[in-house]
């Protein structure tokens, strides 16, 4: 089989995604009005929004996840490994912002339900990330929310 | 690399799938190893769906689809159920790589399928006997 490319450093997707536009205004050749604006003229990153509202999805999952496997601790085990492949993937869509800790849903009353409710929040997530890899300007960005849903998918059938 | 080039690596990566998969099903057997070879069976039509799926979306932008090899270098033999798995593991491995890649070189609707793409080779991986990964077809970002 041939080689494609889109081999990509750790940070190299986020970064790519946050700072295109930022270095495209730097090569503006009209110089900037000394005169202080009202409005801010540089737009946002296209990709802010999309990084944003994954880093929230994933935290929302995580909220859940730590409430549950304090509630139910016959869980834990089962949680563990999910904890810690949303960290990686969090660690990865680090853009530098303060997270706001997300406030949980409830937790299910027995591990059975609580366990389907994971299920779920682990099955709504996966669709979310592939979402915002449908949605990101950046094709870096695209490929690795894509392997974060790929990865939260995998584990449905793990 | 374009979109259409990117469209023919990965039909050039079904093709190696389908005939990877035609000599794993051959060594496969299904009274003795009915589960396998039900695996093996499905995956083999997948990727021969995504071949054909692939074709359509090489045509419809004029381009010529890349036909399959004469022939491919098959892995040593595969004796025992294990090392069919061993390959077929191996094979949707790559794949899962050459669909992340299109998922970087598309946009609309051929993303959406390069999307699922993986995430079905994800999944397969699973089914194959193999390990969950933190970032399937993208194993760099884990580094």
């Amino acid at each position: 089989m041939s080689t494609p490319r889109a081999h990509t450093s750790r940070r190299t997707a986020l970064t790519l995604a946050l700072s295109a536009p930022l270095a495209l205004a730097a090569c503006d050749l009209d110089p900037p009005s000394a005169a202080p604006s009202q409005s801010p003229t540089t737009p946002p990153p296209p990709d802010t929004e999309v990084v944003a509202s994954a880093r929230k999805a994933i935290l929302l999952t995580v909220a859940l996840l730590e409430v549950v496997s304090v509630q139910h601790r016959p869980l834990r085990a089962r949680i563990r490994p999910l904890l810690d492949l949303h960290a990686a993937h969090l660690e990865v869509l680090d853009d530098g912002s303060e997270d706001q800790s997300p406030e949980a849903a409830l937790p299910a009353d027995t591990p059975a339900m609580a366990r389907t409710q994971v299920s779920g929040a682990e099955s709504n997530l996966a669709v979310t990330l592939a979402d915002a890899s449908r949605q990101a300007a950046s094709g870096d960005l695209a490929r690795a929310l894509a392997s974060m849903s790929a990865a939260v998918a995998q584990r449905a059938v793990a | 690399m374009s979109t259409i080039e990117s469209l023919q690596a990965t039909l050039a990566a079904e093709h190696a799938a389908i005939f990877l998969y035609g000599d794993a099903g051959a060594h496969t057997s299904q009274s003795a190893e009915p589960d396998l070879f039900g695996t093996i069976s499905m995956l083999y039509r997948a990727h021969r769906a995504r071949r054909d799926q692939l074709r359509l979306l090489l045509a419809d932008r004029g381009a010529v689809p890349e036909a399959a090899a004469a022939t491919y270098v098959l892995p040593s033999q595969l004796a025992t159920p294990a090392a069919v798995r061993r390959q077929s593991l191996k094979t949707e491995q790559r794949c899962t790589e050459v669909y992340a890649a299109l998922v970087a070189n598309t946009a609309g609707p051929d993303r959406d399928w390069a999307i699922s793409a993986l995430i079905e080779a994800a999944q397969a991986r699973i089914l194959l006997g193999g390990t969950p990964e933190t970032f399937p077809g993208a194993p760099e970002l884990s580094l």
